[in-house]
């Protein structure tokens, strides 16, 4: 069994071909800006959405953790059971329990759906999170699987798991979209609340395998984007060169934040998304450095 | 009698009135050839101004006499006797459908198209002409297939080949004053690429129409005056049939001047469909430089018309798809695609042999056609799927007119099973078919015995050689097509009730009749209950399978019924551009729909908003239905974000997607590349946005122009997310 809060068909950007994303609950890190809130605690989570609420009182009569407080619906979110009578009485679709116990089985029966698309457009399943070695028994049951299909096999990770669940991963011949977030150590913790020891040895044991890893750079402005992240990463790049297939920096995005809001958080970091200028500030000092850079569309 | 300052058709049509009709019409074209008003237009290009005579502007939709209020009042007032005859022979012809209108079945018939379930014959339909044989053979060739089949078809059909034979006289009369208006404005044009292309027509019309097109230009010039005079229809396989002149010609520049003068003229006169690629009978691509040429200036040009389709199947080249996936990233919705692995045998299945089954291109919106060879209707009538389950539910009753309009089918609220119900519903969609069927068959009567088409009959194979009108059976195929509309809305509230009332039981019929009969007012669990039962789009097997049964049954009941042509009906379905109007006439149905709300479902595609899992999955549902079964457009278009969409990799998925859907067995698909950002500002600001093209069903339209209801039917429909 794993814990699953998403299923999405017809994914473009995370693998070749037409894939289809499993997001799995549960993350080592909690990088500040997360733009999968949703997916950091393998626990349920309830999200609320307040547009939707017109204050009609229904989940009240089901829920002691609700109250209506200066014309807006309260959850007491420390004692929010995730019963999800909320869910079942409401009209607007305001409530919704996100993560549900699943077999692998249930989830390869959804993935399997779409093999025509895969086979023709040379796609597959993309286990993402979350983190997929969180629940690397899971994970690595689902890679089996769709192995087994003849479909592709990716994950999406941050690359903080243990060794072993990359170990039997890359036995697998699995591709690794692999996240480089920050190379200095303390200012990883800083951002993520570990820091990134683990992380690149990870990946370099990946790179002796010689396995199939393409670099993801989540570049956040004013935040580690900074000349001197660049360069660092950089250098690392230059360093591994010809070891993955490609490194693609990933554009800070704003859908991070509403979400946060519906799960009953502040956001920890909220700004605009990366613009036009930002990118080209990117690709700029990564040529400088002479290293070849995508930037995810 | 001169009636020419009237209208110079009526002169011939009057000359002799024991005549045959065919022979009358025949001759009206030939006496009034040499007074029609021709021109050239800007784009130098031929046009036969037929339409702006009140009784040429009928010809080839089928006779019609009208002049009012189109600036020949005072000329009718002067010869009062003139209307007179007109009235006369008017009731002469139309008598069939005079006494049609008495008949009982026709009082039926017409409370149920008032009732807004379905419409049949209201109009004469496409076709297209096999230009290639004016283009490629010239009249004399036309003379001689009529010499041959004249002596064959002794019995009694003299007239209707006399009438062809005036027909082809008129046009070489029209082709003469063309060469002669050319060499005048030659003579007296300063812009000298003008007069050079005057000086081409002139040369060129001394030639053709009489004798093949000897290159690329005279062949355009040819087509086009035979395509203004026949009434602007569809150029149909354009690329087939003008490729021997294209082949004969040299001179690139020439070819492309030719070409985009066309291109213009399509979209002044809003030319319907025009089909390009496809394959022969053993599967060889036709894909030529032309094909390549078309999809190329349709997407400099971004018109939104002429419709254009292509055609693909095994053997298409990388290379065209390619080209295809670029000009629909430009945004103007074109071009829709066609399967040839489906849409051949579906034609086969009604008993059109490969070697003709492959000839197949589309016209009008999206309707099948057999290029040159048939008459299929296009459409002969429609039926509104969502209207056959409100008389369903109402016993017979329209919740929105408040009449009894349809047979009794039983009271719902006493249905003890679903198949009760279902079954209830098949009555009601076999009775609303079976209407629209013979209403087509009513008009097509009075078309074929009174208003023939000596030109289409010149035009379209086995008319001179059965002797036989375009109208009356003439051509080699004569099926007829009804299409669907509203089939998602349908499916979707029977396997609501399926699963909320007799499955688990959680509401009465009864309380469903009442939620409905309040328009939901008052039954907001029900209506939230109903409204989020699986709907059709989302690859969920259960309310696919009863959505595609439903189409199912209406192919079989439609293949039961003949055309009066001598054809058997099929199926498409219909292009939303008409949804709007029917969900505006569709009471409140137990998908959730509200009374009268004009969102309902786009051709083949989920109820807008409704397939909530994507593109792969909305083909997976779209992929349920049986496509061999459909002989009209089985339509399936998506939207995709214009910034995604213009990517190489969207452009790959793309192809990924549409290719997938073929290898399963779907029809026709198409793209619309928009942003939801574009459209909702275009709402708002309409002079902002005057160049935003959408595809709404068979067509692609300017968005301003759309009415509100379709415009956000336009904006709820299915936005795809590239996976972002």
């Amino acid at each position: 069994m794993g814990t699953v809060f998403n299923i999405q068909k017809f994914c473009l950007h995370d693998g070749d071909g037409i894939r289809t994303n499993v997001f799995l609950k549960g993350c080592p890190l909690k990088c500040i800006w997360c733009h999968n809130p949703e997916g950091l605690f393998r626990t349920v989570s309830l999200s609320f959405t307040a547009s939707r609420c017109t204050l009609c009182g229904r989940c009240l009569d089901v829920c002691p953790a609700r109250r209506i407080e200066d014309g807006a619906l309260v959850i007491d979110r420390e004692q929010c059971t995730h019963c999800g009578r909320c869910v079942d009485v409401c009209l607007n679709d305001a409530n919704e329990l996100l993560g549900r116990e699943v077999t692998a089985d249930e989830v390869m029966r959804d993935v399997l759906k779409d093999r025509m698309f895969y086979e023709r457009s040379g796609g597959g399943l993309t286990v993402s999170g979350g983190e997929p070695s969180y629940q690397p028994e899971f994970t690595l049951d689902l890679l089996k699987r769709a192995k087994a299909e003849n479909i592709g096999i990716a994950i999406e990770t941050c690359g903080a798991g243990p060794r072993l669940f990359f170990e039997k991963a890359a036995d697998l011949n699995t591709t690794f979209l692999y996240d480089l977030k920050c190379m200095d150590p303390d200012r990883h913790r800083k951002l993520t609340g570990s820091d990134n020891k683990a992380i690149l040895d990870n990946l370099e044991y990946l790179f002796s395998r010689g396995a199939d890893v393409r670099i993801r750079l989540p570049l956040i402005p004013g935040i580690n984007d900074r000349d001197e992240d660049i360069d660092a990463l950089c250098s690392y790049l230059k360093e591994h060169d010809g070891k993955y297939r490609y490194a693609e920096i990933m554009p800070y995005h704003t859908l991070g934040t509403g979400k946060e809001r519906k799960l009953g958080n502040e956001p920890r970091y909220e700004a605009e998304a990366a613009n036009e200028e930002d990118k080209k500030r990117w690709r700029a000092r990564f040529e400088e450095n002479g290293v070849s850079i995508r930037i995810s569309e | 009698m001169d009636y020419r300052e009237i209208d110079p058709f009526a002169e011939g049509f009057f000359e002799n009135e024991d005549a045959e009709i065919a022979e009358r019409i025949g001759l009206s074209l030939l006496r009034a050839a040499p007074f029609i008003k021709i021109e050239f237009d800007r784009n130098i290009m031929p046009v036969v101004d037929a339409r702006s005579h009140g009784f040429g502007g009928g010809f080839s939709y089928g006779m019609g006499f009208n002049y009012e209020g189109d600036g020949r009042d005072d000329a009718v007032a002067a010869h009062p006797e003139f209307k007179d005859r007109i009235m006369e022979n008017d009731s002469k012809y139309n008598r069939y459908k005079a006494a049609a209108h008495d008949l009982p079945r026709y009082e039926k018939y017409s409370a149920l198209e008032s009732g807004h379930a379905l419409w049949g014959g209201g109009w004469p339909g496409h076709s297209n002409p096999d230009f290639g044989r004016i283009v490629n053979l010239g009249t004399d060739g036309i003379r001689e297939i009529i010499n041959k089949y004249k002596s064959i078809n002794t019995e009694d059909s003299d007239w209707f080949y006399r009438g062809c034979s005036y027909t082809l006289d008129a046009i070489d009369i029209l082709g003469e004053r063309f060469r002669a208006l050319a060499e005048k404005l030659a003579a007296v044009c300063e812009d000298s690429d003008d007069k050079k292309r005057y000086e081409d027509a002139a040369r060129a019309f001394s030639v053709v129409p009489k004798k093949p097109a000897y290159d690329f230009t005279s062949a355009c010039l040819c087509f086009w005056m035979i395509f203004t005079f026949d009434g602007t229809d569809s150029p149909g396989r354009f690329d087939q049939y003008m490729l021997r002149a294209y082949e004969a010609t040299d001179d690139r520049d020439a070819i492309l001047d030719a070409l985009s003068r066309l291109w213009e003229c399509f979209h002044d006169t809003r030319t319907w469909n025009l089909c390009i690629s496809g394959s022969d009978e053993n599967w060889n691509d036709m894909t030529n430089g032309l094909s390549y040429d078309i999809l190329r200036i349709a997407r400099e040009r971004k018109y939104e018309t002429p419709n254009l389709t292509m055609r693909v199947h095994r053997n298409t080249p990388e290379k065209l798809w390619d080209e295809a996936a670029e000009t629909l990233a430009s945004g103007i919705g074109m071009p829709a695609i066609y399967n040839d692995e489906v849409v051949c045998p579906a034609l086969e299945k009604i008993g059109i042999p490969p070697c003709d089954s492959h000839l197949y291109c589309m016209n009008g919106c999206n309707q099948i056609d057999i290029m040159g060879k048939s008459h299929m209707g296009l459409e002969d009538g429609e039926v509104v799927f969502a209207k056959c389950l409100e008389y369903a539910l109402w016993d017979g009753f329209n919740d929105v007119t408040q009449r009894f309009e349809s047979i009794p089918t039983g009271d719902a609220a006493t249905f003890t099973s679903y198949e009760q119900m279902e079954r209830a519903f098949m009555r009601q969609l076999d009775y609303i078919t079976y209407m629209a069927c013979e209403a087509a068959n009513m008009c097509q009567q009075t078309r074929g015995l009174y208003q023939p088409n000596p030109l289409r009959s010149c035009l379209i194979e086995g008319c001179l050689e059965r002797g036989v009108d375009y109208r009356n059976g003439g051509p080699l195929y004569n099926h007829g097509q009804i299409l669907a509309e509203a089939i998602a809305d349908t499916g979707d509230s029977l396997w609501a009730i399926k699963k909320l009332v007799f499955t688990e039981k959680k509401y009465t019929m009864a309380q469903l009749l009442d939620a409905l009969k309040a328009n939901f007012e008052g039954y907001d669990e029900l209506y939230h209950d109903f409204s989020h039962c699986e709907k059709f789009g989302n690859d969920s097997e259960d309310v696919d399978e009863i959505t595609s049964g439903i189409v199912n049954r209406f192919f079989k009941v439609l293949k039961r019924n003949h055309t009066y042509r001598g054809g058997v009906y099929t199926g498409g379905c219909s292009p939303d551009d008409r949804a709007a109007n029917y969900g505006a006439n569709i009471a409140a149905l137990p998908n959730g729909k509200k009374k009268c709300e004009p969102l309902i479902a786009d051709s083949i595609a989920a109820v807008p908003g409704c397939d909530t899992c994507g593109p792969t999955s909305h083909i997976n549902s779209a992929l349920r239905y049986d496509h061999k079964n459909c002989c009209s457009g089985f339509i399936f278009q998506m939207k995709f974000d214009k910034k995604v969409f213009c990517t190489p990799r969207g452009k790959e998925a793309f192809k990924n997607l549409a290719k997938t859907y073929f290898a399963g067995g779907g029809q026709q698909y198409t793209a619309t590349v928009v942003s939801p950002e574009d459209l909702l500002d275009a709402k708002i600001h309409p002079e902002k946005h005057k160049d935003l093209i959408v595809r709404v069903g068979g067509f692609s339209g300017y968005f301003v122009e759309l009415d509100e209801g379709l415009q956000d039917n336009v904006i709820a429909r299915s936005f795809i997310d590239m996976g972002v």
